[in-house]
C-alpha cells in the first residue's frame, strides 16, 4: 500500500466529522453516520497499519525543505493503533452518555474531527506536519470543552487555550531552530548529529520540550488539565486521558529521539532538567489527586502524574526508556479510559460528582465498580495487571542508566505508587462498604436520588468498560510479548 | 514431570473463578472446598516426596518456581492448613452466609498466591505473589463490612502496600548490585563484596516490606487490628500463614542478600525482641479472646525472628537456631490454626469474642478441651511438644553466641526467657477462662462440634505431640529446610530433655506462674468479669501513624497547592500587567488627594465660598488623566511613536553599528 493512502482516513474522518454537522440529520441518523465513519477509518488505518510501506509520502511543499508529508514508522504505527482501537468504543460510550446533553450535533462533528487529526499527528513525518496537526488538535477540542455552555465550561476552554498556544509557541522556537538546520525530517536517532553549538542546541530543546510537555501536563503548565474535566466525560475520558495528552507525550519522543537526538541530549543539564521536571510532576500530581474531592479532577491529577512516568521513561534517553515509554503509553490509556468510563457512568446515571457520595455504589452499580477496581489496582501497580510491568520497565530502564536522578524518579515512582493507593481505594471501599458505613450529609441526601433507584449502566457503557479492563488484564499476561513486538516496530 | 509445580499455584486460581458458583448450590460447596484443598495437599505432599527436581520458569517475566528443600516443605504445611481451615469453614458460616462467594473465591485466590510465594525461585516471582497475596487476603479482613473491619482493612492495606513497594525498591537494588534475582544464586554471586552498601540499603528496604507483612516493630499495627476482625478461618491462616511469608522473606535476606553484616542483624534481633515483648504484654492486658490470639501471633513471630538474627550472627555454626527456626515456624503455623479455629467454635457457639462472657464455654467437651490444651502447651514450650523443640533450640543458639557476642546477648536471653513466661501467663488466663471457670449465667447445652470442625482442629493438635520423639519426628522433618537458611546439620546430637535446657523451661514456666497470679488474678479479673486493658495503652496507630500519614499528606498538598496557584497567579498577573486582558483600571488616587487638599487647607485656612483644595487638586487630575487618556489612545500618538523608533532604529543601524 502507498502512503499516500494516510491521508486517506485522516481527511475521511475530518470530513466526515464536519459534514455530519451540516447533513440535515436526526438523532439516531446522525449517531449511525457518525459510527461509521470512526469504523470505517478504524477499518482503514488497521489495514494501513499492516500493508503500508514504510516510506514517506510528500503531499505538499511549502519550500524546498519545508513539506507537509505523511509516513507510517513503528512509533508511528502504535499511536495509530492504539487510537483506532480505542476511538469506536469511546463513540459507543458518548452515545450513551449524550442521551440527555444539548447540542450533540457539533460535539459529535468536532469528536470526529479531533480523531482525523490525531491520526495526522501519528502519521506525521516530519515536525511541521506535527505541528500543523498539534495546532489542529487544539483547535478542535475546544469546542468539545464549551460544549456543557457554562461559565465554567467557557472559562475552562479559555485556559485550555491559552496555555496550548502559548506551548506551541515554545515548540515553534524548537522547531524554528530546526527547519533553520536544514531538515525537519524524522529520523530515528535524530538529525542534529555532531552539531558545534551544542549548548545552544540544548537550551533550544528545553523551550521545545516545555512547549509540548504543556498538552503533556508537566508541572508546572499542567493546570488547564483539572479544569478541563468540566468537559463531558467521553471528552476527557479519550481526549484528556488518551489523544490529547499522549500525543503531548508522543510530541515529546518524537522530539527527543526523532529530531534533535538523543546523543546531544544524553548525560547533559538539559536532561537533568527535563528528568528533574518529570520527577517533580510526578510527585505533584499523585500529591494533588489525594485532596480533590470531585471525582474527575482527582482523576485528572492522576493523568497528571502518570503522563510524567511517560515523560520520565522519555528523558532516561536510552532505547530502553524509549521502548518503556511507549509501553506505559499504551498500558496506561487502556487504565485511564477504564477509570474514566466508570466515573462518567456514574455521574450519568446518579449524578453523583464527589467521591464522599459514593457510598454503598458498589452494591447497585457492580459491572461498573468491578471495572474501576481492576482498572485502579492496575494503576497502583499490583500484578498481574499491565500497569505493574510498565511501572517495573520503566523503573529497570532508569536503574540501568545508572544516573542519580534516575534512581530519584525510581523513587519518586515508588511513593506516587503508595498515594496512587490511597486516592483510588479512598473511591473504591466506601464503594463496595454498606451505604450506611460511610452516610451522605444531609444537603446531598436531600439534593440526590436515593440509592434504591440506582441502577447499573446500560450496555453502550458497560461493554467498553468490561473489554478494557479484561484487555487491562490480558495484556499484563502478555506484557513481554507486547514489549518485544513494540522493539521490533521502532528499531 | 515439571508442569506439575504449576497445579499448586494454578488450581486455586482457577476454583476461585468457579467458586462463586459452588456457593450458589448450597450442597456443592462443601466437597468443593474440600475437594480443591484437598487435592492441593496431595500435590504439595508429591512434590515434597517425590517430586524435589520439578521447576518451572518463565524467563521473560522472571518467574522461576522449584520445589525444593523449604519450598516443598512449607507448601505442604500451607495445603495441609488451608484444608484444615476449609474444613471450619463450613460448619463457621452456616448462619452467616451473606458474602460466601467472595470469602470462597478470594480463599482460593490467596492460596494460589501464598503457594506461589513458597515456591518462587526468584525475587520477583516472589513479589507478584507478594503482592497478589496481600490484596486476595485484604478480602478476608473487610469481610464483616462494619466500620471496624473497614478501619483495619484500610491500614492493612496501606501498611502492605507500602512494604510492597518498599520491596520492589529492594528489589531493583539487589538486580543491579547482584546481576540476578534467582534467590539461590544471590550469595554466589560475589555481590557483597562489590556492593555492599547498596545491598545493605536492599536488604533494608527489603526487610520493611517483609517485616511488615510478618508483623515485626514498628509495622505491626495492622496485625492486632486485622486478624481478630476476619472470620475465624480466615484469621487462622492469617496468623498462621501469612505472616511466614514475611518471615520467609527475612529468612532470604540473611540467608542469601546479607550473609555476615552484623548491623542487619542487631536491627533485627532489636526489632524482634521488641516485638516479642509487646505482643506479650498486649496479649496479656487483652479480654478480647481472639485479640488474645492476635497479639500473641505477634510475639511468637518476634520468638522466629529473633532465631533468624541468631541464625545470621551464628554464620557457619548455626545448626541450632536453623533447626530451631524451622521447627518454631511448623509449630507456630499449626498452634495458631489449633486455637484459631478452637476461637471459631466457640465463637460458633456462643458469638461472643469476650472473656468474660466466655467464661467456662468449654465446659463439658472434651475434645475442646484437649485440643486447646495441647495448643497452649506447645506454644507455651512444654516439653514433650513441638514448641518445646523450637524454643529449646532458639535459646541454645542465643546462649552459643554469648560466648561471642558479650554481656548483651544474656540481656537477650532473660528476655527471651521472661517473653516465654508471659506466654505461659496469658495462655494459662484463656485457658482457665475457657475451661476451669464458672459460667456467668444458665446455659443452653451448646451442640458439639461437627465433625467437619472437629477433624479440622483434632489432627493438627496431634501433630504437636511429635515434640516427644525430638529426634525422631522433627530432626528429619527441618534437615529438608536447611539448605535454603544455609544452615549446618548438628555436629552432635542435642540432648532436648537435659537439665540445661529444661531449666530454661522452668523458668519461664515459675514466671509466668508469678505473673499470672499478680497481675492476672490481682489486677486484671474484676468481680469475675475480665477487664480489657489495652484500651488504655496508647495506640501507635492512632496516635502516631494515622496522624503522620494524614499530616504529611496535607503537608504534602499545601506545598503543592503552593506552586500550582503561584502559576495561576502568574498567570493573572500577564494577563493584567502585560498583555492588557482586562480593561486597565484607571488609577484614582481620591483618598491621597483628599487628605493631600486637607492638609494644605489647614495652612491656608481658605475663605467662604472658595473651593476646598482637594476638589481643586482632584479636578487637576482628572483633567490630566483624561488628556492624557486622549493622547495616548490616538492613533496619531500610534503613529508618532512608530516614526521615532524607526529613526532610532535607523540611527543605530547606520551610525552606531
Amino acid at each position: 500500500m502507498n502512503s499516500v493512502l494516510l491521508l486517506v482516513p485522516v481527511l475521511l474522518a475530518i470530513v466526515g466529522g464536519l459534514a455530519s454537522y451540516f447533513l440535515p440529520l436526526d438523532n439516531r441518523g446522525r449517531r449511525i453516520f457518525i459510527m461509521s465513519v470512526v469504523c470505517v477509518t478504524s477499518v482503514f488505518t488497521a489495514l494501513l497499519l499492516f500493508f503500508c510501506k514504510d516510506d514517506t509520502a510528500v503531499l505538499m511543499h511549502f519550500t524546498d525543505t519545508l513539506t507537509f508529508s505523511l509516513r507510517l514508522d513503528g512509533a508511528g504505527r502504535i499511536f495509530a493503533g492504539l487510537v483506532a482501537f480505542l476511538w469506536p468504543l469511546t463513540t459507543l460510550y458518548a452515545f450513551s452518555y449524550m442521551e440527555h446533553e444539548k447540542s450533540p450535533a457539533m460535539f459529535y462533528a468536532f469528536f470526529t474531527t479531533t480523531y482525523g487529526v490525531t491520526l495526522g499527528i501519528a502519521f506525521a513525518s516530519n515536525m511541521l506536519t506535527m505541528y500543523l496537526f498539534y495546532e489542529l488538535l487544539t483547535l478542535c477540542t475546544i469546542p468539545l470543552i464549551l460544549q456543557p455552555g457554562t461559565g465554567e465550561a467557557r472559562r475552562a476552554a479559555r485556559m485550555y487555550m491559552v496555555f496550548s498556544f502559548g506551548g506551541a509557541a515554545f515548540a515553534f522556537i524548537g522547531f524554528a531552530f530546526l527547519a533553520s538546520l536544514g531538515s525537519t525530517e524524522f529520523v530515528l536517532g535524530g538529525v542534529l548529529g555532531a552539531y558545534d553549538r551544542a549548548g545552544l542546541a540544548r537550551l533550544i530543546w528545553c523551550f521545545a520540550f516545555v512547549g509540548f510537555g504543556v498538552k503533556a501536563a508537566i508541572f508546572p503548565l499542567h493546570g488547564w488539565l483539572p479544569v478541563a474535566s468540566v468537559a463531558p466525560t467521553p471528552v476527557t475520558a479519550l481526549l484528556h486521558a488518551v489523544a490529547v495528552v499522549k500525543a503531548g507525550a508522543f510530541a515529546v519522543i518524537r522530539l527527543t529521539y526523532y529530531a534533535y537526538g538523543t546523543d546531544l541530549l544524553y548525560h547533559s543539564w538539559a536532561q537533568g532538567f527535563a528528568m528533574t521536571l518529570t520527577i517533580v510532576t510526578i510527585i505533584f500530581g499523585s500529591a494533588m489527586a489525594l485532596k480533590q474531592y470531585h471525582f474527575k479532577r482527582r482523576l485528572a491529577y492522576s493523568t497528571v502524574a502518570n503522563l510524567s512516568y511517560i515523560l520520565f521513561a522519555a528523558t532516561l534517553m536510552t532505547p530502553a526508556g524509549m521502548l518503556e515509554a511507549f509501553l506505559h503509553l499504551v498500558f496506561h490509556s487502556l487504565i485511564k479510559i477504564v477509570v474514566f468510563f466508570a466515573a462518567g457512568a456514574v455521574l450519568h446515571r446518579t449524578g453523583r460528582a464527589y467521591i464522599d457520595q459514593l457510598g454503598g455504589l458498589g452494591a447497585r452499580m457492580p459491572v461498573t465498580f468491578t471495572c474501576f477496581t481492576v482498572a485502579s489496582l492496575s494503576l497502583i501497580g499490583i500484578p498481574p495487571f499491565n500497569g505493574f510491568f510498565s511501572k517495573w520497565a520503566i523503573a529497570e530502564a532508569a536503574v540501568e542508566t545508572g544516573l542519580i536522578p534516575a534512581l530519584v524518579g525510581v523513587g519518586a515512582l515508588l511513593i506516587s505508587a503508595f498515594l496512587t493507593a490511597i486516592y483510588t481505594m479512598r473511591i473504591c471501599l466506601p464503594a463496595w462498604l454498606p451505604a450506611s458505613v460511610t452516610p451522605l450529609s444531609a444537603h446531598d441526601a436531600g439534593t440526590l436520588a436515593p440509592l434504591e433507584k440506582v441502577r447499573e449502566a446500560d450496555w453502550r457503557m458497560c461493554v467498553p468498560m468490561v473489554l478494557l479492563a479484561v484487555l487491562c488484564i490480558f495484556t499484563g499476561f502478555f506484557s513481554h510479548e507486547i514489549n518485544q513486538l513494540f522493539a521490533r516496530l521502532l528499531f | 514431570m515439571n508442569e506439575i509445580i504449576w497445579l499448586p499455584v494454578l488450581l486455586p486460581f482457577l476454583a476461585a473463578a468457579v467458586a462463586p458458583l459452588a456457593v450458589h448450590t448450597r450442597r456443592m460447596r462443601a466437597p468443593f472446598l474440600i475437594g480443591v484443598t484437598g487435592l492441593e495437599l496431595i500435590c504439595a505432599a508429591y512434590l515434597l516426596l517425590a517430586g524435589q527436581d520439578a521447576s518451572a520458569q518463565l524467563p521473560h517475566y522472571r518467574i522461576a518456581l522449584t520445589a525444593q528443600d523449604f519450598h516443598g516443605l512449607y507448601l505442604t504445611v500451607t495445603a495441609a492448613l488451608w484444608l484444615c481451615a476449609a474444613l471450619m469453614a463450613i460448619p463457621y458460616f452456616k448462619e452467616h452466609t451473606q458474602d460466601l462467594g467472595s470469602f470462597d473465591a478470594f480463599f482460593f485466590l490467596t492460596l494460589g498466591a501464598t503457594a506461589g510465594v513458597f515456591l518462587s525461585a526468584d525475587l520477583i516471582t516472589l513479589l507478584i505473589f507478594f503482592e497478589i497475596m496481600s490484596v486476595a487476603s485484604f478480602v478476608w479482613v473487610i469481610h464483616d463490612r462494619t466500620r471496624r473491619a473497614a478501619h483495619a482493612a484500610g491500614v492493612y492495606l496501606g501498611i502492605a502496600i507500602f512494604g510492597g513497594m518498599a520491596a520492589l525498591m529492594g528489589i531493583l537494588l539487589v538486580d543491579h548490585a547482584a546481576g540476578t534475582t534467582v534467590i539461590s544464586e544471590i550469595a554466589a554471586s560475589g555481590a557483597l563484596a562489590d556492593h555492599r552498601t547498596e545491598l545493605i540499603v536492599a536488604g533494608f528496604l527489603l526487610l520493611i516490606g517483609f517485616g511488615a507483612k510478618a508483623g515485626l516493630f514498628p509495622l505491626h499495627v495492622w496485625l492486632p487490628l486485622a486478624h481478630p476482625v476476619a472470620p475465624a478461618p480466615a484469621s487462622a491462616l492469617l496468623s498462621g500463614i501469612l505472616t511466614k511469608t514475611g518471615v520467609w522473606g527475612v529468612l532470604i535476606i540473611v540467608a542469601q542478600i546479607l550473609p555476615g553484616v552484623s548491623l542487619f542483624f542487631g536491627v533485627l534481633l532489636a526489632a524482634a525482641l521488641i516485638t516479642m515483648v509487646l505482643g506479650a504484654v498486649l496479649a496479656l492486658l487483652s479480654s478480647d479472646l481472639k485479640y488474645t490470639l492476635a497479639c500473641s501471633s505477634l510475639s511468637q513471630i518476634g520468638f522466629i525472628l529473633t532465631g533468624v538474627a541468631m541464625l545470621g550472627f551464628l554464620g557457619a555454626e548455626n545448626s541450632s537456631a536453623a533447626y530451631g527456626v524451622i521447627a518454631y515456624m511448623l509449630n507456630h503455623s499449626v498452634v495458631k490454626i489449633v486455637l484459631f479455629l478452637a476461637a471459631g467454635a466457640f465463637f460458633c457457639a456462643r458469638h461472643t469474642l469476650s472473656l468474660t462472657e466466655l467464661r467456662g464455654a468449654g465446659k463439658g467437651h472434651p475434645v475442646l478441651h484437649v485440643v486447646f490444651l495441647l495448643g497452649a502447651a506447645s506454644l507455651c514450650g512444654i516439653p514433650g511438644t513441638l514448641g518445646y523443640v523450637g524454643k529449646t533450640l532458639i535459646h541454645e543458639s542465643i546462649v552459643e553466641y554469648s560466648a561471642q557476642g558479650g554481656a548483651i546477648f544474656s540481656v537477650v536471653e532473660w528476655v527471651f526467657l521472661l517473653s516465654g513466661g508471659l506466654t505461659v501467663a496469658y495462655m494459662t488466663k484463656l485457658y482457665i477462662c475457657l475451661f476451669w471457670q464458672k459460667p456467668l449465667g444458665t446455659v443452653d447445652a451448646d451442640s458439639p462440634l461437627s465433625a467437619a470442625a472437629g477433624i479440622s482442629v483434632v489432627v493438627p493438635a496431634l501433630l504437636l505431640l511429635s515434640g516427644v520423639l525430638p529426634a525422631l519426628a522433627i530432626e528429619p522433618l527441618c534437615r529438608i529446610g536447611l539448605p535454603f537458611l544455609s544452615g549446618r546439620e548438628f555436629a552432635e546430637p542435642v540432648s532436648y530433655f537435659s537439665l540445661r535446657n529444661l531449666s530454661g523451661f522452668l523458668i519461664s514456666a515459675a514466671a509466668g506462674a508469678v505473673v499470672y497470679l499478680l497481675v492476672v488474678r490481682r489486677v486484671l479479673i474484676h468481680d469475675g468479669s475480665y477487664r480489657d486493658a489495652d484500651s488504655s495503652l496508647p495506640s501507635l496507630t492512632d496516635r502516631v501513624y494515622l496522624p503522620l500519614c494524614r499530616n504529611s499528606v496535607t503537608a504534602l498538598t499545601v506545598l503543592c497547592r503552593v506552586p500550582d496557584q503561584a502559576v495561576d497567579l502568574c498567570a493573572y498577573l500577564l494577563r493584567r500587567y502585560v498583555l492588557y486582558g482586562t480593561a486597565p483600571r484607571r488609577y484614582h488616587p481620591h483618598k491621597l488627594l483628599v487628605r493631600i487638599g486637607e492638609m494644605i487647607d489647614r495652612r491656608r485656612k481658605p475663605a467662604e465660598g472658595e473651593p476646598a483644595a482637594s476638589a481643586v487638586l482632584i479636578q487637576w487630575w482628572e483633567a490630566a488623566a483624561d488628556t492624557t487618556r486622549r493622547v495616548l489612545g490616538n492613533f496619531s500618538f500610534a503613529l508618532l511613536m512608530t516614526c521615532l523608533g524607526i529613526s532610532v532604529l535607523l540611527i543605530y543601524l547606520f551610525i552606531i553599528a
